[in-house]
């Protein structure tokens, strides 16, 4: 059963948290955590989602939860499954999941993740993608996209904010022939809800990096998250995309597969115009943005369609 | 079972026998030998338990973590600058209270580049939260690595405990161990039962969150209150062994001669049996030589230290460790306990053994003679002498 | 003169801490002025209640705790004005705080009324209240004179944003000129009436410190972090970093200006509200309207009115909402 709105579980895992208004990190924990259910394990490192959802004595996991090192969540759910694992104490409806900032994942984390893809460990891993630092207060992390004005990347008269392109994190975890990886957006949420219940039901190693606007860093309303995070979508700055490794697809190599592949795409310019972040952008940077979108779409309809 | 074995192969032997669940390490000289003995034990079906291996010692100790939080009794080992690359783990572990046991292959820090021993690395380390035991031979690092098991577990305790074995003077040096069988190590160590502090799916847990001013005192208070237990649980554990394994060890300080010694030269690790082969020699030149052996730095025994050195005259602290512009770190925590004991006495510092370096049986002639000039004048003259170094300018 | 110290009361991203900075800057432009200024430590949240404190004196000062009472406590977001407002004011002190509504309407005469949204939008386009209370203090605080306060704005905010605070700040003063000198006079409730409160209201008290829960139709029997009361002994807690999951010791109270509303009538029951709210705030209703809003933990973001197609929620003033 395809689980939307109505048929989701009525359980709140992720409850009571200090959140900012409207955050997208939040609503991606929470709906993750609704389709996990209560028998789920997460670990979480530093970073938003642990300091707003353990300070003690205000704990806002209904599950067993836990914090970990920055750089090891990966290394840390490892962990978590295997001692569950030797001991015999996983049940049978356990996921074990980590839920790491873009910082966490793509920076500092990344190669713990790679540690535990390589190792095919039993876990799933969600990153929560807010495009910066913003636990520290909004600073550039590798999957900042370009243009965007963080607190590293000032946008002053010399420079625009940030210079790096996003990472393309998706297909560097691709690359380890991991048995399930997705993408998804907060904005869109039937996709990401049913891309959490398809990773929990598989074993081995899972990934999804869900993109999860943060008002206060990206500079919009906070009640934009969810427009904006479906804007990103729609404006192809980000996509909806799922890859199956060789085990699930028995492809050698396994396949990627575009999940939505608009056939026109929403004006980059009125996203970008709408976030305090992009605001110091001229024309030639916005041409240039659309410009690396449509190279990015142009190989992955010839590749991934 | 007497076998002849280097001190990371004994090591090896005592995980075994403690039946760790989960095992995560990453090589590194010179300790990659425990890790490839317990490879070979999991292979061969000897040991059941999940090996994993990580990326790195980061990860190594972080997933020793994440096991321990599920009840899982745990094994890492790292060296050197693995340790010091898994440093804030060891932070996380402590104040998770997760009684995790890990191997340290003492070994010099970076720069230069050196594989030798030293002990700059674990007591670089000191302040993190962790017992820390060191081993004087093989067949005490087999017998700590059980015993660890059993102190970091204890509910009084709930410490991770890091046994730091002299790289190469014990890693890979071979000697006769006597490796108790299963049925005797099953007997000493049950399986760990943890009450709490581990995930629960009929009454689920938040593990390890953060706590802002107002109660991190709390843990941290109790993070330091619970450690100060470990001197009894140590005491208790080594009656245990003791009647189980015929094997008797001496708590917090292994002592020589100390009931009459006039000049006493306090030490850690390998080096102290050759301390301990000099003292008949010195004792016919006519002085009254005594040592003692740290055999625990964390917690420390101020107490039991102050207690041994009570006679002395002279004190002298011998370590392959400097905390560069200040002195040796063993040599600051004796200095602290005499001077809170009330006992004004000349103390001096040899620092001796970096990066491998050898300390000879003439080194330890000269310390104990000059610390017994120093006894005859009550002066310490220059109180951080290095050995070995002559006329290199500043010092001497 | 003695130590001046200003408690500033303000939601993350209202500018609370950017205020009491450029207070003490403007307090220590002079030879021999000295001044403190630092937010409320620790991880700040857009939304969330948060406080910011500036000392002010003629030595250094050495005491950089956050201060218990202090001369003037401004409120950049009335709803933050609760009900125990006089336990950080010190006797002879000031409450500024930012509301529509007339000074007699607080009915105690140590509480200054501001319209520091109206003031600040007249200027900037924007409600951005925390220069307005820089203005206040010049006409209330003897330490302080406007022409510092201009060049604290000069030296440490953006040029374009010079000339429009300053006009903001000298609004604020004279407004507050005025404001001071009815100040003795808003004594008591009884002559409030007269002063021009159109609905005296004696007790200030925060509509979201205390529980609407006992007006929430119930949530669904789920799995879900719950409140604990009681006292937590270290004995029992601080062996260890490991305790029951989901308990909670405080909601969400204060921090909202503006909650959502449903309209019955309106509401289809397809629950996209209560799919999307990051905070699990809306849940299924066994009621007449499908779905209700948990006020204790709603935080007034407004993604429910965003993500609802049929124009069954609204968000409204928590003034508004306490008046109805």
């Amino acid at each position: 059963m395809a689980l939307n709105a109505s048929t989701i579980s009525d359980n709140e895992l992720f409850f009571g948290h200090k959140a900012c208004a409207g955050c997208g990190g939040s609503l991606a924990v929470r709906a993750a955590l609704k389709v996990l259910g209560p028998n789920a394990v997460s670990a979480l490192p530093a970073g938003c989602m642990s300091a707003v959802g353990f300070n003690f004595p205000q704990l806002s996991f209904a599950n067993n939860s836990m914090i970990t090192p920055f750089a090891a969540t990966a290394a840390v759910l490892t962990g978590i499954e295997a001692g569950l694992r030797a001991q015999g104490k996983k049940p049978d409806d356990c996921t074990v999941v980590g839920f790491a900032g873009d910082g966490g994942t793509a920076d500092i984390g990344l190669q713990a993740l790679s540690g535990a893809i390589d190792r095919n460990d039993d876990v799933l891993y969600i990153c929560y993608d807010n495009e910066a630092y913003m636990n520290t207060g909004i600073q550039k992390s590798s999957l900042t996209p370009f243009g965007a004005k963080t607190t590293t990347t000032p946008a002053g008269q010399h420079v625009h904010g940030c210079l790096t392109n996003k990472k393309n994190l998706f297909q560097i975890v691709a690359a380890h022939d991991i048995v399930y990886a997705a993408t998804a957006s907060v904005g869109y949420l039937p996709d990401f809800v049913r891309k959490v219940e398809r990773a929990r039901d598989m074993r081995g190693t899972r990934f999804i990096h869900v993109m999860a606007p943060c008002p206060t860093g990206w500079g919009c309303g906070v009640d934009e998250t969810v427009d904006i995070a479906r804007d990103i979508v729609d404006t192809g700055l980000w996509y909806l995309a799922e890859f199956e490794g060789s085990a699930l697809s028995g492809v050698p190599g396994g396949v990627f597969k575009l999940d939505r592949n608009p056939k026109e795409f929403a004006s980059v310019e009125a996203y970008l115009k709408r976030q305090g972040r992009f605001r110091a952008l001229d024309e030639q940077e916005i041409a240039e943005i659309e410009a690396a979108r449509d190279a990015a779409w142009e190989t992955m309809r010839a590749r991934w369609c | 079972m007497k076998q002849f074995l280097s001190g990371d192969e004994a090591f090896a032997e005592g995980v075994r026998l403690a039946r760790p669940q989960v095992i995560s390490a990453y090589p590194i000289t010179p300790q990659t030998v425990v890790v490839e003995r317990l490879s070979d034990m999991v292979e061969s079906g000897q040991l059941q338990a999940e090996y994993v291996h990580v990326e790195s010692e980061h990860s190594a100790l972080s997933c020793a973590i994440g096991a321990a939080a599920t009840g899982a009794r745990t094994f890492t080992a790292t060296s050197s600058q693995g340790l010091l690359y898994m440093a804030e783990c060891l932070t996380y572990a402590a104040g998770g209270r997760f009684p995790i046991v890990m191997m340290n292959a003492n070994r010099a820090t970076a720069l230069p580049w050196n594989i030798y021993g030293d002990q700059r690395d674990s007591l670089a380390l000191l302040d993190h939260g962790w017992i820390q035991a060191y081993a004087k031979d093989n067949q005490e690092a087999l017998d700590m690595a059980l015993m660890a098991y059993a102190l970091a577990e204890n509910p009084r305790v709930m410490t991770p405990v890091m046994v730091n074995l002299d790289g190469f003077a014990l890693t890979h040096t071979y000697e006769t161990v006597d490796v108790p069988d299963q049925a005797q190590a099953d007997a000493f160590l049950p399986p760990y039962e943890p009450a709490a502090n581990c995930f629960d799916f009929d009454n689920p847990v938040n593990i390890g969150y953060s706590a802002g001013p107002e109660y991190n005192k709390y843990f941290k208070y109790f993070e330091h209150h619970d450690m100060l237990s470990a001197p009894t649980v140590i005491e208790e554990i080594e009656t245990r062994f003791a009647q189980l394994f015929g094997r008797h060890y001496t708590g917090m300080l292994e002592t020589t001669y100390t009931d009459d010694a006039e000049v006493v030269l306090v030490t850690l690790g390998s080096v102290a049996g050759l301390a301990q082969s000099v003292l008949e020699q010195l004792r016919e030149e006519g002085i009254r030589a005594g040592l003692v052996r740290i055999r625990y730095m964390r917690p420390f025994p101020k107490d039991e230290l102050t207690h041994v050195l009570s006679r002395a005259k002279a004190v002298g602290v011998l370590e392959k460790d400097i905390s560069f512009g200040g002195e040796g770190t063993v040599f600051t925590n004796v200095n602290s306990a005499l001077l809170q004991a009330g006992m004004a006495l000349p103390t001096c510092n040899f620092i001796g053994g970096l990066g491998g370096d050898d300390i000879s049986v003439t080194d330890l002639c000269d310390i104990y003679r000059s610390l017994a000039r120093m006894a005859s004048q009550q002066s310490a003259g220059d109180h951080v002498r290095f050995i070995g170094i002559d006329n290199v300018g500043g010092h001497e | 003169m003695s130590m001046v110290e200003v408690l500033w009361h303000g939601r993350g991203g209202q500018g609370a801490f950017t205020a009491a900075r450029l207070l003490g800057a403007a307090a220590s432009l002079g030879e021999g002025k000295y001044a403190l200024a630092f937010p409320s430590f620790g991880p700040e949240r857009r939304g969330a209640p948060m406080c910011a404190f500036t000392k002010m004196d003629d030595a250094p000062i050495g005491d950089r705790s956050a201060m218990q009472q202090a001369d003037f406590v401004v409120y950049l977001d009335e709803t933050l004005l609760g009900a125990d407002w006089e336990r950080e004011l010190k006797p002879g002190g000031i409450v500024l705080v930012n509301s529509a509504k007339p000074t007699a309407y607080f009915g105690d005469q140590r509480i200054i009324a501001l319209d520091a949204d109206a003031i600040s939008t007249a200027y900037l386009g924007r409600a951005i209240p925390n220069t307005v209370f820089l203005g206040a203090l010049c006409a209330l605080c003897d330490r302080l004179e406007s022409i510092d306060v201009h060049a604290a704005i000069r030296q440490y905010m953006a040029p374009k944003l010079h000339d429009k605070n300053i006009a903001v700040v000298d609004a604020a003063c004279a407004q507050a000129r005025v404001a001071a000198q009815a100040f003795g006079e808003v004594a008591t409730l009884d002559n409030a009436e007269a002063l021009g409160a159109d609905e005296p209201t004696p007790e200030v008290v925060s509509s979201q410190d205390e529980s609407a829960s006992a007006m929430h139709p119930p949530r669904p029997h789920s799995i879900i972090c719950t409140l604990q009361a009681g006292e937590l002994d270290p004995q029992q807690f601080a062996h260890t970093t490991c305790f029951s999951a989901g308990h909670l010791v405080t909601k969400n109270a204060g921090w909202r200006n503006e909650r959502p509303v449903i309209n019955g009538a309106l509401c289809t029951g397809c629950y996209q509200c209560y799919f999307y709210c990051p905070d699990g705030a809306i849940y299924k209703a066994a009621s007449s309207v499908p779905v209700a809003v948990d006020l204790d933990f709603c935080k007034g973001c407004g993604v429910c009115v965003s993500v609802c197609k049929f124009n069954a929620l609204a968000m409204i003033s928590e003034s508004e909402a306490n008046r109805a």
